[in-house]
């Protein structure tokens, strides 16, 4: 597994159930591969701040007044 | 301007927010522009804008100034949408899968499929924090706003008015592989626009 091929498994891992083989390909890459690992907390991240995004109370300074 | 008596008023606060025109007016394009990029539909995207506003005229809500009237109203909004598009099935089943090749996006990746060197993802350290920070937001609403059209539309149909894959898939009429091509692209996209502009060494950070 390569590169490309991690981070289209980690995009799907957003998805789906990663099946068995998958999970094994990517763990051993993840083990050599810094980058892909940060890849992954920040799809995570993304995933969280897009909920956060949806549901934010405010985003502008008008609560000063 | 506030009164004493009013503060706290949920009714004079969206008054308030109501009586800008300008305001009400940026409002209105922004959400215009996100229903007709979701539903594909000029007019459908009016109705559910128009609906969303008088929605949140009749709805009770609490909101202190006009940052939360346009949550609430955008809430709506996005509750509208998402009944729509399950509705609007364009196809009775996700069309068969296809095996379109699946090229690796300019730049980002060598010929061997290894992040080159300016692409590869710096480590951001716990990004929470920026989750309270004001021009986060501005940044992060600013890369949205440049992905292209079906990554848009897909990445904020999952993640924003968060529908499931396969309901996806047939509100647009796409197959599950076309869906997780667009949503890898966009998120490829998305992080590296979040790490230029505000994770990353380079970013002009205040």
């Amino acid at each position: 597994m390569n590169c490309h091929e991690a981070t289209r498994t980690l995009s799907e891992e957003q998805e789906r159930s990663l099946t068995l083989g998958e999970q094994v390909g990517l763990d051993v890459h993840l083990a050599v591969c810094p980058p892909c690992r940060s890849f992954r907390r920040q799809v995570a991240f993304l995933r969280e701040s897009m909920q956060a995004y949806a549901r934010r109370p405010n985003d502008d300074r008008d609560a000063s007044q | 301007m506030t009164t004493p008596a009013d503060s706290g008023s949920s009714i004079s606060s969206a008054t308030d927010a109501l009586n800008d025109p300008q305001f009400v007016e940026d409002l209105r394009r922004r959400m215009v522009r996100f229903a007709t990029l979701q539903l594909s539909d000029a007019s459908l995207a009016e109705d559910a804008v128009q609906e969303a506003f008088i929605g949140a005229l009749r709805g009770s809500g609490s909101f202190a100034g006009r940052a939360a009237y346009r949550s609430w109203v955008f809430g709506i909004l996005r509750h509208k949408i998402a009944d729509q598009l399950r509705t609007q099935t364009r196809y009775a089943a996700a069309p068969v899968e296809d095996a379109e090749p699946d090229p690796a996006p300019d730049g980002l990746f060598e010929p061997d499929g290894h992040w080159t060197k300016e692409a590869a993802p710096a480590d951001w350290g716990d990004p929470h924090a920026s989750l309270r920070d004001d021009q986060f937001w501005r940044v992060f609403e600013a890369c949205l706003d440049h992905l292209p059209g079906q990554q848009a539309r897909v990445f904020m149909m999952r993640e924003f008015v968060e529908l499931e894959s396969p309901e996806i898939c047939r509100a647009v009429g796409i197959s599950t592989s076309n869906l997780n091509v667009s949503l890898h692209r966009a998120r490829l996209r998305l992080r590296g626009c979040l790490e230029q502009h505000w994770f990353g060494d380079e970013a002009a950070r205040p």
